[in-house]
């Protein structure tokens, strides 16, 4: 961290999802961290979005297939013939 | 039926190793898309049938998750999309007008971490993202859910890199307003405007 480079939040903003995503290469996961610890505004900001995710995956009802389904689907495809 | 031939083997087989065990992940995604148990069963059997017929464009070992979503995702648009019972929609044009109209930023404002979000149940957020218009709700289960990468995502709905980034972040933008005036509804108060 270089404590004389000018702090961007715009362009730490830009890069939050893509680094909750994992859409970051190590090298630039570490360059975008680096830049978020120096501002608590683009921290809170952070926080708020990663919330947002986990908020999704864990109040979004998960469907489970029916077992007769999977039955149903092997007894086809086990009939299929193949010439 | 007849004899097993070696192609038979080897498609059961793989069909064993690397296909069966996603029909979970393929099962709550068609769910998600046709909001109706019965098109989710038909589109998941569909997706193996053709699935089993084209194997041999496989690549082993490769990704099998996003090979069978690809499959899945293109036999809802070809088949199910028009006959899916979907809910009352959410007017898409509304939900930016109400953005712009109230001047919401919604990182800065809607805080899923609130007691109001965390008491919501399943049911309301299933909700919510349903309403979404399908292209829209399609990159987000892909990605929050499913944990694809862009680039999968990309691959599975045949868009480039730059729009599923840029339709996630529409995605989630419009999603937001959608918790956030359920939140409002709920005597939530945002702080400022």
């Amino acid at each position: 961290m270089n404590p004389n480079k000018p702090h961007d939040c715009s362009g730490v903003i830009s890069r939050v999802f893509l680094s909750l995503d994992g859409e970051l290469s190590k090298e630039q996961e570490k360059e975008f961290l680096d830049e978020l610890n120096r501002c608590s505004w683009c921290l809170e900001h952070y926080h708020i979005e990663q919330a947002f995710k986990e908020f999704l995956c864990k109040k979004l009802n998960k469907k489970e297939v029916a077992p007769t389904l999977v039955s149903e689907i092997k007894d086809k495809i086990k009939n299929i013939s193949i010439e | 039926m007849a004899q097993p031939t070696d192609k038979k083997k080897w498609k059961d087989e793989l069909f064993e190793r690397e296909f069966y065990p996603l029909i979970d992940a393929l099962y709550n995604f068609a769910y998600h898309l046709t909001y109706n148990e019965e098109d989710a069963n038909d589109l998941v059997q569909d997706t193996y049938l053709k699935a089993y017929r084209f194997a041999e464009s496989y690549e082993e070992g490769t990704n099998a998750k996003a090979w069978l979503f690809k499959i899945l995702k293109n036999a809802f648009i070809n088949e199910y999309r028009r006959k899916s019972k979907q809910p009352a929609k959410v007017d898409y044009e509304d939900v930016i007008g109400y953005q712009d109209a109230e001047d919401v930023s919604p990182a800065g404002t809607v805080d899923l971490r609130h007691e109001i979000f965390q008491g919501m149940i399943g049911d309301e957020v299933t909700r919510a993202i349903n309403s979404l218009p399908v292209d829209f709700r399609t990159v987000i289960l892909l990605c929050d859910i499913e944990r694809f990468t862009y680039e999968e995502i990309a691959k599975i709905i045949d868009i480039p890199i730059g729009t599923v980034r840029s339709r996630l972040h529409r995605a989630r933008e419009i999603l937001k307003v959608m918790l956030m005036r359920y939140a409002k509804s709920q005597g939530y108060k945002t702080d400022g405007k």
